[in-house]
């Protein structure tokens, strides 16, 4: 394809003036009437206990009270690769929060007044809050059941222990090449709990009419995934069940799979035909939901005396929480790309999905990436400074290329990772000397680099359906979530290229199962490759279809016509140009004078063409996943010696994209990227206290805002071509977080010779630090 | 959120009256730490007061003396804009403007803030340093407290039943003086401070150095304290060098009592206490005029 016209410009969103104008409508807009029953849940206060007794009799009684659930009746598991989730609890509560009841009532007040009504007697259980600990002999046994449970043929749960998943690499002979190493470095790591903080909090609303057909409206990334999780659990037909998503307030991983629906539905069944909405509160979004996982991660990497990386050995205790059905791939994810994007010969690796009385672990933007990469990028750092080398050079050195072996053993495809490096460094003025310090301060400079590939399983498909219309303005129907990351605009102008339209004329639609073509998920990244390439499928139906109908008009060959800007043009012909309008729906009469045509439909499906699986005992494969975005960020930051307050000065990175079709886009996912990894790696931790949340609150959950910004942000992007994506390109929605929080740490020990190696990098830590320092400087 | 009535009367009087006989009544001002207690049912008000109908409790006024009197509706931007006290205690308004975010300054009130109690209150500090004083009035008397005697635990105050706060008075300092305030919270803006310091000197011929001095820090013990131990050694020095301002910061940790907390822990509090401490002193000494 020479020469594109839309897709590589920066367009304007298609969604703008919708947004702006407050004309979007959200899942807690769509009103319902006065039938409406609203929802509050009964959770656990203790993070492990049986379940003795329910009693839901007086707040059956209680007037106003429409139905109650639990898991007496709705005793089924759920889950998305690993079935072990409950939607409300039965036999026994697995972390503080966990639904053990649900009420619809009249008003929100009524049905918080019924939970309170329900008598629930525990017997409590010892907890497990530490993942190294939960693979302890002595461990409380969290899933007893772990060996009966369902779950998808990649996933390797350990009957009769906490581990959900264990995945392994075996690759060359790492005993061995540590020995040849010049230098060797292992160091522990610790990330704790997030939350993604969405501008929306969760909220469902489900209807289940008396011939048994239920439709849910959710603020949800995954229409699909609900339906196919929800109608299994709840053995429905699945064209029984239909979910409606309107446009997402954000969700950044937590509202992927299923979380809140699994306990609206039940409410709804017994409340029928009305109507009930659950809404989460933030209090309760916080850690009812889905959280960020823990981590605990031991790496090992040992360099030659030229400074090549020859071994490593990296073990990943992910702290995944009371059900792991979504959180037992970050595992496999960590393990696949336990490396880092490093040329390494030689690897074990072993990363554990352990169960502890935590909230449930699931998916969040980087899906495992930046939680390991803090870890191995500092690590990295720290062999730098130990032998010498410079960490730009080091990483650019042993940077994965196309054609090298990846740790699973499959070939890397062309990459532009080491420009990458090359360029965040040049941009942040890594070879310039640094601008000299206030009074007190001390500046630092960091790099780090990642990778990170879309974690799925390997048949996750994506549908589209484009419709013209008489005026030849398009309808593309597709089922991948705007959730601000600029889907719509991408896919509006991947169809307007292939069409020879005006982008703006394709209107992209929120999904409704019923209506619009199956998609597996918005997550991974996936979209603009996956979806995009069905959405140009569906466009190039479409073209053919229209290109087919002149061509008999004018009787010439397909071949030698064209669509631009709306009309169909003879190549060779100037005379013979036709208008999309009219004929997209009513159709031309060929050389016999009969009309043929009839109503435009592109079709298009698309699935992973390629990915293997990969041995258990070895995790090694010809390719373990459909491909890698990569990148490196790097920072300068200015340290208060005497508070340890970071001033953030410079962020400058740089990824490969294969192609961007909205270079706007490109840059603005890049800006969203650096404040998530800078308010992940600066401020942020769920405080769990024996399970119990400290902080949920937006009060004393500390994001950062705009004023703890970088002064200066140098986003830029290189195009390697993604053999298989619509034009060549690969996804970049999630990667511009992954490195911010190690590169922010490697500054920080750049400035003050000090390294945080538990996240975030707060004030606190650099002081006592610091004093440490002091201390041991005192005593030498 | 539980039910309660609501009123809005139009005069003082009126107010006073149903806060009296209504003994699970709350006054309500502007709302930004109210509405929050009643949505988590920390407390539960039978009736809300609104006190907005009253002109006289609004607005900054400055008095034939020069004393600024600071109506308690007042919010937390009007302070910070007032023109009176930029001029005479800017580090006051500066304080002011590290309140919540610019919604919360646009509707919390000064009243509200100082009822509030909370050691880490940012006006605080600023106004234990300038022995403002606190005019409390119910339907049967009025009466006026040093602030310093106001406070009686975190969230306590010593206000009685059926008592509103109706101004806050900044006497006027007929002498030259030099006052700052720093604070620290986790992020740059729109936090809870850590630690605040507040500290000023006015000029007095009986100290050795001429200059007298005051220090209160916040968010350290139960409520705002005095730093009494490094008053007394700044106020006994001869000259303020440096190294007499790195002991004075290093004496108030004597005064400071903190706790680990969600926001931070004692560690920390302390070493901000004499980092905050010692940053007021510096601005105060070095930026303001030396006397001697």
């Amino acid at each position: 394809m020479s020469g594109t016209k839309v897709v590589g410009a920066s367009v304007t969103r298609t969604d703008a003036l919708e947004k702006v104008t407050g004309a979007a409508k959200y899942t807690d807009d769509v009103k319902f009437g006065p039938g409406m029953l609203y929802a509050k849940l009964l959770r656990s206060p203790h993070p492990h206990a049986k379940i003795v007794k329910i009693d839901t009799s007086k707040a059956e009684a209680l007037p106003g009270v429409r139905a109650v659930a639990t898991g007496q009746e709705f005793n089924s598991y759920i889950g998305l690769y690993l079935l072990d989730r409950t939607l409300y609890a039965f036999d026994k509560v697995r972390y503080v929060g966990e639904p053990v009841a649900g009420v619809a009532a009249d008003t929100e007040d009524i049905a918080e007044e019924a939970c309170k009504l329900i008598e629930v007697e525990y017997e409590e259980l010892p907890a497990v809050f530490d993942p190294e600990y939960a693979l302890d002999p002595q461990a409380p046994i969290i899933h007893e059941k772990l060996g009966e449970y369902e779950y998808a043929p990649f996933i390797f749960p350990q009957a009769g222990t906490n581990i959900s998943n264990y995945f392994k690499v075996r690759k060359g002979d790492p005993e061995n090449a540590f020995k040849e190493c010049a230098c060797v470095i292992e160091e522990e790591f610790y990330v704790p709990h997030l939350q993604h903080t969405p501008l929306e909090p969760h909220v469902a609303v489900a209807k289940y009419d008396h011939s048994g057909f239920c439709t849910l409206w959710t603020s949800s990334q995954s229409p699909f995934a609900q339906r196919n999780l929800l109608a299994k659990a709840l053995k429905m037909p699945y064209n029984k069940l239909r979910v409606i998503v309107p446009y997402l307030g954000g969700g950044f991983g937590c509202k992927a799979g299923v979380s809140i629906e699994a306990c609206v539905i039940p409410l709804a069944m017994k409340a029928s035909p009305r109507p009930v909405k659950l809404r989460m509160t933030r209090e309760e979004e916080f850690f009812c939901t889905f959280v960020r996982q823990g981590l605990k991660a031991k790496v090992k990497i040992g360099v030659n005396d030229e400074g090549k990386i020859l071994a490593m050995e990296n073990t990943y205790y992910w702290d995944a929480g009371a059900y792991t059905e979504y959180g037992v791939n970050i595992t496999r994810a960590s393990g696949y790309s336990s490396t880092g994007p490093y040329n390494v010969p030689n690897v074990k690796a072993d990363a554990y999905c352990c169960y502890t009385n935590h909230p449930v672990g699931g998916p969040m933007r980087g899906f495992g990436m930046p939680e390991i990469h803090w870890a191995i990028e500092q690590v990295i750092d720290i062999i730098c400074r130990k032998t010498g080398m410079d960490p730009v050079a080091f990483r650019a050195k042993n940077a994965l290329q196309g054609g090298d072996i990846t740790v699973t053993g499959g070939v890397m495809h062309d990459t532009g990772l080491q420009k990458c490096i090359l360029k965040a460094a040049e941009d942040l003025g890594w070879d310039k000397p640094k601008h000299e310090a206030k009074p007190g301060k001390r500046v630092g400079r960091g790099i780090a680099a990642m990778w990170k590939a879309p974690a799925m399983p390997p048949d996750a498909s994506s549908g589209a359906i484009l419709k013209f219309n008489e005026d030849a303005t398009v309808n593309l129907l597709v089922s991948g979530m705007e959730l601000g990351q600029g889907t719509h605009t991408v896919m509006a102008q991947i169809a307007a290229e292939v069409l020879g339209i005006a982008y703006e004329t394709v209107r992209v639609h929120t999904p409704d199962t019923d209506y619009s073509p199956y998609e597996w998920q918005t997550v991974a990244s996936r979209l603009t490759w996956s979806m995009g390439n069905a959405v140009k499928m569906a466009a190039e139906d479409a073209r053919t279809q229209i290109l087919k109908l002149a061509s008999d008009h004018w009787d010439c060959a397909p071949d030698n016509l064209d669509i631009i800007d709306g009309y169909v043009i003879h190549k060779g012909d100037p005379s013979k140009t036709q208008s999309l309008k009219h004929m997209v729906i009513y159709g031309l009469t060929n050389k016999d004078g009969l009309l043929k045509g009839g109503p435009i439909i592109g079709r298009g499906n698309f699935i992973p063409p390629d990915v293997s699986a990969l041995d258990k005992e070895t995790g090694q494969g010809p390719k373990s996943v459909v491909h890698f975005t990569t990148g490196a960020q790097a920072v300068e930051i200015e340290v208060d010696e005497e508070t340890g307050v970071i001033d953030i000065k410079k962020v400058a990175s740089c990824y490969d994209v294969g192609k961007a079709i909205n270079p706007m886009n490109v840059v603005c996912q890049t800006i969203g990227g650096i404040y998530m990894g800078l308010s992940t790696g600066l401020f942020e931790q769920l405080q769990l206290r024996k399970g119990n949340p400290a902080n949920n609150s937006l009060a004393d959950y500390i994001t950062a805002t705009v004023m703890d910004m970088p002064e200066e942000i140098f986003p830029s992007f290189v195009e390697v071509p993604q053999v298989d994506g619509p034009f060549g390109a690969r996804g970049v929605g999630e990667h511009t977080m992954v490195p911010t929080a190690p590169a922010l740490a490697n500054a920080v020990y750049d400035a003050l010779g000090v390294r945080i190696k538990s996240m975030p990098v707060t004030a606190e830590k650099i002081l006592c630090e610091l004093k440490v320092q002091r201390l041991e400087s005192q005593t030498v | 959120m539980p039910t309660f009535a609501y009123v809005c009367p139009p005069t003082l009087n009126d107010c006073l009256k149903l806060l009296k006989e209504n003994p699970g009544a709350k006054p309500y001002a502007g709302g930004t730490d109210l509405m929050v207690k009643m949505r988590d049912h920390a407390v539960s008000p039978q009736m809300l007061v609104d006190l907005k109908k009253i002109d006289k409790l609004k607005g900054i006024r400055e008095d034939a003396e020069g004393n600024i009197i600071i109506g308690a509706l007042t919010t937390h931007a009007e302070i910070s804009e007032s023109p009176v006290v930029l001029e005479k205690y800017p580090f006051f308004a500066h304080a002011c403007r590290w309140v919540g975010s610019q919604q919360i300054r646009n509707r919390g009130t000064i009243g509200g803030n100082i009822c509030n109690g909370s050691p880490a209150a940012e006006t605080l500090p600023s106004l234990y340093i300038l022995d403002a004083r606190i005019h409390l009035e119910s339907i049967s008397s009025t009466r006026t407290l040093p602030i310093r005697e106001f406070f009686c635990g975190p969230g306590k105050t010593c206000i009685l039943p059926g008592e509103i706060v109706t101004a806050v008075e900044i006497p006027n300092i007929s002498v030259e003086f030099s006052g700052s305030y720093h604070r620290q919270g986790r992020r740059k803006v729109v936090c809870i401070a850590m630690v605040t310091a507040a500290a000023m000197w006015r000029q007095d011929e009986t100290s050795p150095s001429g200059m007298r001095f005051s220090i209160a820090l916040g968010s350290v013990a139960p409520t705002v304290v005095v730093a009494k131990n490094a008053e007394n050694y700044l106020n006994e020095c001869a000259v303020c060098s440096d190294d007499v301002i790195e002991h004075a910061a290093m004496t108030a940790l004597k005064d400071a009592s903190p706790i680990s907390d969600i926001r931070t822990t004692c560690d920390y509090r302390n070493d901000l206490v004499y980092v905050l401490t010692k940053r007021c002193l510096k601005d105060i000494i070095c930026g303001g005029r030396e006397l001697k």
